[in-house]
């Protein structure tokens, strides 16, 4: 069997056992979701234009995928191997050292499926509905899932370069400005012109309008897919390129 | 000291020539020369230890050994395999089990030795992880995840992992450290039946009861050099027949030392933590002159200990300092005269 496989196997095992790990990462988005309609449902009625007919809920809902799987569960997998010095064993047997990295994002996959469904699952269940059809129900979960196995990259990263347990934990904040400085709220044109600027070159905006767009149009607009499609694989590369770089230089 | 490193790499197990490594100083710190210029030569089939302090620079030299650590200078192999040309190959050749027992948490026991053995590409991963865990007695806790395992149980499964693959030699980093004595024998037992079946083993330890019982050959590191080498007998008949420590008070070492020059049968003395530590012919016919000519002196020695060459005397006509106590492990810290079966001890108050 493939080494790949086997570490991914065993990265997979450790999501069903360990669901405090991925509990939070979906109760706090949820919250927030709930919480916000509660807010804003009435000051933004379906009859507010950029609702396109729907309800608020069908407006926040990608911003509650994008959240939900933007974790570093993987990070933190990586370095407690690291500290109790399993990673070693790992680096010892004579496999591909890419599949260390590899065998965590396929744990990141199975991960981003299941929160993805079941934030998907909680938006309907508040009123919203794709509108784009099946079609854009599977593209939601494959875009969200993907970003989710991207973003994981950070993490990962983080934890081979610094090998510190308490760096990788805080290395969550990150997603703060990425996630919150984007048209979360409200559209682009609805944004200051400050906030407007910085909104159009964090590229996590993109990822959130592209699933926007497949819950509230009819149609997809596979121009805006391909833009987040092509962030998507731009971070994944990025942040997978430096972590392999990581694991090829880690000297413990 | 020097080892034979003149020849082929391929008739050894292992084989180094002046292994270095240096750790970069950081922020305008010095650097440090964690291990410096080692050189070892160990057969095939033999149980090589490596004995010294904590921080002498044993795991150092066994993880450059392993492929997990970069050599800074000097080269290496294992089993003829050159380790920074080839650590790929050297890897499917070696099997370690490293001083913290890295192992999954989430995991249990007959996953963890599956995955190994799928790791290493043996042939029936789930079948060998069965032999082993029967092996090492873990039958009844294989199937629990390893968060509920003991220490020592612990210990003997990352042993078990570090042999999926039956390697051709097998790195132990301490591999008893922190047990309690009937583990310890547990795994010595374990790394015997391993060696009989033909593995190599080097293992590393502060523990000088283990040094002499499991090794065949070994090293004193300390502060990143080798300092003596050879069979625990060989390097103990070196020192001369028996040893008497002097307990001294801190000012009377001098004057007791040349007080001692014409003590009969004295081969050299040593600078002892508690005083000095004589070589001498006969112990116990020593004692009577060697009061008499302490108490001409005027020095009156706290104790007199008579005892037979332990591999911690090595350690300390070696370094000037005795290995236990280094690291204030208890355990250890007990002296070796009084878990060496062979030595006979005997407590003068003088």
């Amino acid at each position: 069997m493939n080494e790949t496989f086997l570490l991914a196997r065993r990265a997979i095992r450790e999501v069903w056992r360990l669901p405090a790990a991925t509990i939070p990462a979906l109760a706090i988005p949820i919250f927030f979701f709930v919480v916000n309609l509660g807010q804003v449902t009435k000051t933004f009625p379906k009859s507010t234009p950029f609702l396109h007919g729907q309800s608020y809920a069908a407006f926040g809902l990608p911003v509650s995928l994008v959240f939900a799987v933007t974790t570093v569960t993987s990070g933190v997998a990586m370095v407690t191997d690291i500290d109790v010095g399993y990673i070693d064993k790992l680096r010892a047997a004579p496999i591909r050292r890419t599949a260390i990295v590899w065998g965590r994002l396929a744990a990141d996959v199975v991960r981003g499926i299941l929160i993805s469904v079941i934030v998907l699952l909680v938006g309907i269940a508040f009123g919203a509905r794709v509108s784009s059809g099946t079609a854009g129900v599977v593209l939601l979960l494959i875009l969200s899932t993907a970003w989710g196995v991207a973003y994981a990259g950070i993490g990962i990263w983080i934890a081979l370069a610094t090998k510190n347990v308490q760096v990788t934990n805080a290395s969550f904040l990150i997603f703060f400005p990425l996630l919150f400085l984007t048209p979360n709220f409200v559209p682009f044109d609805r944004l200051a012109p400050a906030m407007r600027a910085v909104a159009h070159v964090n590229p996590v905006s993109y990822i959130i309008t592209g699933e926007r767009g497949l819950i509230l149009d009819h149609t997809i607009d596979w121009g805006s897919i391909g833009v987040a499609a092509g962030i998507i694989v731009a971070f994944g590369s990025l942040l997978t390129a430096l972590s392999i770089r990581a694991l090829n230089r880690f000297a413990g | 000291m020097t080892a034979d490193v003149g020849s082929a790499a391929g008739d050894h197990a292992i084989l180094a020539r002046g292994l270095v490594k240096s750790y970069k100083g950081k922020r305008g710190q010095p650097g440090k020369d964690a291990v410096r210029g080692i050189d070892l030569a160990i057969d095939h089939g033999e149980v090589f230890g490596f004995l010294g302090p904590n921080g002498a620079g044993k795991t150092t030299t066994v993880r450059m050994l392993c492929t997990l650590l970069p050599i800074t200078d000097g080269e290496a192999f294992v089993d003829g395999v050159d380790v920074r040309k080839h650590p790929a190959e050297v890897r499917k050749r070696l099997g370690v089990a490293l001083q913290e027992a890295g192992l999954d948490m989430f995991q249990t026991g007959r996953e963890l030795l599956t995955l190994q053995a799928g790791l290493h590409r043996v042939p029936n991963p789930a079948a060998r992880a069965a032999q082993l865990i029967e092996l090492v007695g873990l039958t009844d806790a294989a199937d629990r995840s390893l968060k509920g395992y003991s220490g020592g149980m612990k210990r003997r499964l990352d042993l078990a992992t570090a042999l999926v693959h039956e390697p051709r030699v097998l790195f132990l980093d301490e591999p008893t450290t922190g047990l309690d004595p009937a583990s310890r024998q547990t795994v010595w037992e374990e790394v015997r039946r391993i060696n009989a079946n033909g593995t190599t083993v080097f293992l590393t330890t502060q523990y000088l009861e283990e040094a002499d019982a499991l090794c065949e050959r070994l090293a004193i590191i300390d502060d990143g050099e080798l300092v003596r080498e050879g069979t625990p007998e060989g390097l103990k008949a070196a020192l001369g027949a028996d040893v008497v420590t002097i307990g001294l008070e801190p000012g009377e070492r001098d004057r007791a030392r040349d007080a001692l020059g014409s003590l009969d049968g004295l081969d050299h003395s040593a600078d002892d933590d508690e005083g000095l530590a004589l070589y001498v012919a006969d112990g116990a016919g020593s004692i009577a002159e060697i009061v008499r000519l302490l108490a001409g002196a005027e020095i009156s020695p706290g104790t007199v200990q008579v005892s037979r060459p332990s591999l911690d005397d090595v350690f300390l006509d070696a370094t000037g300092h005795r290995i236990e106590g280094v690291d204030g492990h208890g355990a250890e810290a007990d002296g070796d005269a009084e878990s060496d079966p062979s030595a006979t001890t005997v407590e003068v108050n003088a």
